[in-house]
């Protein structure tokens, strides 16, 4: 058995400590002893591995790790520090890590081995790395086989797992890699990071993680995704894209292909607070909702809170989607990217310097979308504009040991402009640092600072009349100082309890003429400030072993202030601009309007006898701001809106319960959560309402109420040849508007489905390794079509057909399904090889199924005769990609 | 890679769901001007979305027009349903129109009667547009089309800025046989109408007192589709009405543009619902749809002159004075029709 301690090497001194020696032919054995002697080090090796070594060559005051470096450079041994006296020799073969079957056991020992039984438990804590690149590999399972009990590395790829001291077989994997089983002794608390490699065949293993297996706390309605695996899924254009990977998860769903965002058990998309390293992103897609705004070459990890969010999180009522960017490589400097059809990308990570403890990462994608455009053959799309890029970056600077900063910047633009003389232009501005500081063993401070800002431009060209030319320009602004306090009193108990304050700036419009001669009036919406502070503190307590609970408080303060104007209306009459009687003027920094609020957050959750688990949450959340349309897309074109005295926040209360169990060792999961949400003040507008550079928006604006309801189901296996899940999620979203005048209700006052409504939501999601280089992944979707509302009647007004529609959203379009299959095969699969590409075949929409985008009525050419008054409509559905869509993407990596 | 790009294109396909068609709602469509020829008002019912037969009329009400000191005018019933006036309303007077449907009484809201408004400037202007036309592959080829555009200018004042125009070109054509002396001459005429409901008031943003370049309709240089092969056009004869409407008859006209504008529509179009001014007052449950429009009106006519031949030659306008009767489509031969230009 080959021995040997590892640790976190802290070893800097002995490694420094100066030798001055002659060796020749030296046989190795004896060389390390007079090291051992000389530098109080002791090492480990097999001596059947190094006996016919030797070592020739002369030292003067050099460092100890250059002696070894040196002396072992073309032995075929390597080398490494573990603990700070301990240096462990090995066979120098990159190949030769431990595997399951490949009958070596080495066992790591952490501790002290004089100190044995001085311990009954000990906590284990390191990184796991990707041995080729030194990336840390966040979502990462580090597994106990002796206690059942398994952790989930965070965004930095860091684990903890606490387990009795003793001899111990830890399993380590994660999808793409060789899973590595390390069989440790552990006799005290210690540290070890644990290198995995790159499977040789490269078939990955979905890692998507519900719930982190057996974790301590009560936390439900969360997904996890790593990176790699939406990387895998098949997608338009061979693009990865999270937001489209994310809506293959039970409760979340998109409109449709041209929608931006997402859309969580029923909310709306401006009801999703995106988190880019803790910065809100205010606009989430690039073209048309195609695509999502985050590089995903950029993306460490996602997490997704549907229900359950933590006190530390406000600011939305629906979820948060936290998206962590990666950081850097510590060992060496990676080159990336992808050349598709649509755009192109390259990112760059690595040490920022010599030392090795700061790193960096930046990374740019941009579209050649325009000349795509100019080839379809299509005068709609020939005559259109549309094309984007981004750019991202971090810099993460180890301050100390324990002392990190990052800083994480973000850019996008967009340009649009779909066959008309109306050009949008828009783009996201985000900017964060985030500071760590371990105050002690139990004590982390976490502070972030945030800015980000939307800024949305739309130039009216009109070729035939210029002096009608203008350009309306709005934007957001926030700014965020939060401060996190993470204490771990023991084990069983985790504290995070904090502050945030928050600063909205909107210019929600301002018209410029763009002609020198021109009948184009400037004007300007009155700007809207408002902050948003809030205290918070909640508490994940493992009760006993059955039962944990999380209990959390959130209390946010709320102020819309001046500089500004309110009108007052005529009491007992609608609103409307006629019943305007005066206005109020506030002076910069005077307090317009103020809300608050107290949001409790609390978790619940049984382990049963048979390895699974019941959870049971409540939340109370408050949103602030929110986005304005009247469409049943967002787009681009809508502008965001502060609470004001006449539009109050929205509040959702939401209450969910489920079941969840990760039998075979985590090898498959199964979960079932029900929920319900209660809904006041949900932005709803008149018929007719008039949202763009309205100066009195409350006269069109109707705060309505809803409720939704669902169940989710998941199905998932998470390692063998085949992977992947199958989520299902039945859910409904109801509101009304039942002002106190007719004009201010909607469908008579009744409730009506939300334009989300869409019961059934079926995803199939699989991979499949069909040999080392070749592998093969699928999906298939199916959702109930959206709510619609369709012309029932018809009638002649002065020489034209007008119809008259149902109550809203009384009917459905039709449901919509899709297939998408992709094969991807590595050129390469040698470990050392430098430069490593893949092929990504992908095929969209296999069948070329006709999914109706959006339902509307004309008339029928075929059905007309010379009677206007007997002219014919009839309903057409239209399909935005109505045909299989091949792709081809060439990744690559050095 | 064509495949590819073929993707973009969008699909449409007839969809046919079951929808409620209840139909057999009231509809008014009631237009009273200065002009006793264009004073009417008829009554008929909707029918079912998907229902081949026109709107059936209504027949047994009765209409008024009452004014602001109780005064009214009852309408003659001239076919069923269909009602005129014999009577014009007075300028600046406050009218509504009250209609008596078994048992039931329905109502306008109040409107005013605005003066006749002017013109200030009527002209033609020449265009070129790109356009796409599809080859025998099917392929779009890109093309410029050259038309004349017609346009005018017209005042906003405290009285009235706001206008509705209905526009109809009859295009004049003669054919003569080449090389035949005593080969009759063939006269023709063919009518084009405005789309929509072209309407005019103060622009979105704008800080201009008057209505500028408001475009009309487009008098195109190719029209061999339009007449006898081998014919030339000799002129356009514009005959304009122009109404002088409020506000609300604006707005009102605008959302049926809007509804109207909604089909087809690539991004997710938005449903315009369209209610008028006019209320059931003895059973609220009841709908009525359409509008009583209280408008003045006036017509101008112009003839219009441009070379297909040299298209970068001004078109000449020159307003006409006289309002003779003008069939849609038709021809004489050798006998040119009185309204000639």
């Amino acid at each position: 058995m080959l021995f040997f301690s590892a640790g976190i090497a802290h070893s800097q001194e002995i490694r420094e400590m100066k030798i001055t020696q002659n060796f020749n032919k030296t046989p190795v054995v004896e060389f390390l002893n007079f090291l051992e002697e000389t530098c109080h080090v002791n090492f480990y090796y097999k001596t059947e591995g190094v006996k016919s070594v030797t070592v020739t060559q002369t030292f003067k005051d050099t460092p100890l790790s250059q002696v070894l470096d040196q002396a072992l450079s073309d032995t075929g041994l390597s080398f490494k520090f573990f603990q700070p006296d301990m240096v462990f020799i090995y066979t120098k073969n990159a190949d030769v890590h431990p595997s399951p079957g490949s009958g070596e056991s080495q066992v790591i020992v952490i501790g002290d081995p004089l100190s044995q039984q001085v311990q009954k438990r000990a906590k284990l804590q390191g990184k796991i790395i990707d041995g080729k690149t030194g990336d840390p590999l966040p979502g990462a399972v580090v597994y106990n086989l002796e206690t059942k009990v398994g952790v989930v590395t965070n965004s930095k790829g860091q684990y903890s797992i606490e387990m009795p001291t003793g001899e111990m077989s830890l399993s380590i994997s994660f999808m793409n890699f060789e899973r590595r089983d390390q069989k440790i002794t552990i006799i005290q608390d210690g540290k070890a990071d644990f290198e995995i490699f790159e499977k040789t065949r490269t078939i990955d293993e979905v890692t998507v993680v519900g719930e982190s297996r057996k974790s301590s706390k009560a936390q439900m309605s969360m997904i996890k995704m790593s990176a790699l695996t939406i990387k895998e899924l098949p997608v338009f254009m061979g693009e990865a894209d999270l937001i489209k990977s994310m809506v293959m998860m039970p409760g979340v769903q998109s409109v449709g292909e041209m929608s931006s965002g997402f859309n969580v058990r029923g909310g709306n998309t401006d009801q999703n607070l995106v988190l880019v390293d803790g910065t809100p992103l205010f606009n989430t897609t690039h073209l048309f909702g195609f695509f999502s705004m985050i590089n995903q070459d950029a993306v460490a990890d996602v997490t997704l809170y549907k229900g359950g969010i933590p006190a530390s999180y406000g600011e939305r009522t629906s979820s948060v989607l936290e998206v962590q960017l990666k950081n850097g490589s510590d060992k060496y400097l990676n080159i990336y990217g992808g050349i598709g059809l649509i755009d192109s990308r390259l990112s760059i990570d690595g040490p920022l310097n010599k030392k090795k403890k700061s790193t960096f990462m930046i990374g740019a994608r941009s579209s050649y979308s325009d000349w795509m455009l100019r080839q379809t053959q299509n005068p709609t799309f020939m005559n259109s504009v549309a094309h984007f890029y981004d750019v991202n970056g971090t810099a993460n600077i180890e301050l100390g040991p324990t002392n990190h900063l990052k800083l994480s910047g973000y850019l996008s633009s967009d340009v649009f402009n779909l066959n008309t003389s109306t050009l949008y232009d828009y783009g996201n501005a985000l900017g964060s640092l985030n500071w760590k500081l371990n105050l002690t063993d139990k004590m982390i401070s976490h502070l972030t600072l945030s800015y980000s800002k939307y800024n949305l431009r739309v130039d009216q060209k009109d070729p035939v009349l210029p002096e009608y030319d203008y350009t309306l320009k709005s934007n957001i602004q926030y700014g965020s100082l939060k401060y996190l306090l993470s204490l771990y009193p023991n084990e069983k108990n985790h504290i995070n309890t904090g502050f945030q304050a928050i600063g909205y700036w909107i210019k929600p419009g301002n018209i410029v003429p763009t002609q020198t001669i021109s009948n184009v009036a400037e004007s300007s919406m009155r700007p809207e400030q408002s902050a948003e502070m809030a205290l918070f503190g909640d508490d994940d307590i493992e009760l006993s072993g059955k039962l944990a609970l999380s209990i959390g408080l959130r209390y946010t303060q709320y102020m819309n202030y001046g500089p500004g104007m309110v009108y007052g209306y005529e009491q007992g009459v609608t609103k409307s601009s006629a019943t305007i009687i005066d206005s109020t003027n506030y002076k910069s920094g005077e307090i317009i309007q103020a809300y608050h609020g107290f949001e409790p957050r609390i978790a619940l959750k049984y382990n049963l006898k048979n390895g699974g688990s019941v959870k049971i949450n409540y939340q109370r959340t408050h949103q602030f701001v929110s986005q304005i349309s009247n469409t049943a897309v967002i787009s681009p074109a809508d502008y965001w809106k502060s609470a004001d005295p006449y539009i109050a926040p929205l509040i959702n209360d939401q209450i969910a319960l489920g079941f969840f169990k990760n039998p075979g060792g985590g090898k498959y999961e199964f979960s079932a959560e029900t929920y319900y949400k209660k809904l006041q003040n949900l932005p709803e507008f008149k018929n007719g309402a008039k949202l763009l550079m309205n100066p009195h928006l409350e006269t069109d604006y109707l705060p309505a109420k809803g409720y939704s309801y669902g169940l989710e189901l998941l199905a998932k296996k998470n390692s063998g040849s085949l992977t992947g899940w199958i989520s299902y999620t039945y859910s409904r979203t109801f509101q009304k508007a039942d002002g106190q005048f007719p004009d201010e209700k909607i469908n008579h006052g009744d409730y009506y489905p939300s334009i989300y409504d869409k019961p059934h939501d079926l995803a199939v999601v699989a991979n499949y390794k069909i040999t080392r280089r070749w592998r093969f992944s699928g999906n298939f979707v199916f959702s109930s079509g959206r709510p619609i509302t369709l012309p029932e009647q018809k009638y002649l007004f002065q020489g034209n057909q007008i119809v008259y529609y149902s109550d809203r959203n009384l009917y459905r379009m039709p449901p919509y399904h899709r297939m998408d299959l992709a094969v991807t095969l590595d050129e390469n699969l040698r470990r050392k090889r430098m430069w490593k590409g893949s092929w990504t075949f992908s095929v969209y929409n296999v069948y070329g199924r006709e999914n109706p985008y959006s339902v509307f009525y004309r008339k029928d050419a075929s059905l007309q005769g010379t009677d206007v008054n007997k002219t014919q409509y009839s309903i057409y559905s239209l399909a935005i990609i109505g045909v299989p869509v091949p792709s081809i993407t060439y990744n690559f990596r050095f | 890679m064509c495949l590819i790009l073929y993707s973009f294109s969008s699909c449409e396909q007839l969809y046919h769901p079951a929808i409620h068609q209840a139909g057999g709602q009231l509809i008014v469509d009631a237009l009273v001007t200065n002009d006793l020829s264009q004073n009417y008002v008829h009554l008929s019912k909707t029918t079912g979305f998907y229902d081949a037969n026109q709107s059936e009329a209504v027949a047994g009400g009765a209409v008024k027009l009452i004014d602001s000191k109780g005064n009214s005018i009852a309408g003659i019933e001239t076919t069923q349903g269909s009602f005129n006036f014999p009577k014009i309303p007075l300028y600046g007077q406050n009218y509504k129109l009250q209609i008596l449907l078994k048992g039931d009484i329905y109502e306008s809201e109040t409107v005013t009667m605005p003066p006749i408004q002017s013109i200030d400037k009527f002209y033609a202007e020449r265009v070129e547009k790109k356009e796409y036309v599809t080859d025998g592959a099917g392929v779009p080829i890109p093309t410029t089309v050259i038309s004349q555009e017609l346009y005018l200018d017209a005042p906003m004042t405290a009285d009235g800025s706001n206008y509705r125009f209905v526009s109809r070109a009859v295009m004049e054509w003669v054919y003569v046989v080449p090389n035949t002396p005593m080969a009759p001459t063939v006269y023709g005429w063919q009518s084009l109408y405005n789309n929509g409901y072209n309407i005019a008031g103060p622009k979105q943003f704008s800080q201009s007192n008057k209505i500028e370049k408001q475009p009309l309709m487009n008098l195109p240089y190719n029209t061999s589709g339009m007449m006898q092969t081998g014919a030339s056009v000799t002129g356009w004869i514009v005959l304009l009405d122009q109404y002088g409407t409020s506000r609300e008859s604006f707005d009102y006209h605008e959302r049926l543009n809007s509804q109207l504008s909604a089909a087809g529509s690539l991004l997710d179009p938005v449903q315009t619902q369209i209610y008028g001014n006019i209320t059931c007052k003895t059973d609220s449950s009841k709908l009525a749809f359409g509008y009583f429009d209280l408008n003045s009106t006036i017509q101008y006519r112009y003839f219009v002159i441009f070379s297909a031949t040299k298209p970068n030659d001004i078109a000449v306008v020159r307003e006409l004075t006289s309002y003779p009767n003008i069939p849609d489509n038709g021809k004489t031969v050798n006998l040119r029709p009185e309204w000639w230009q």
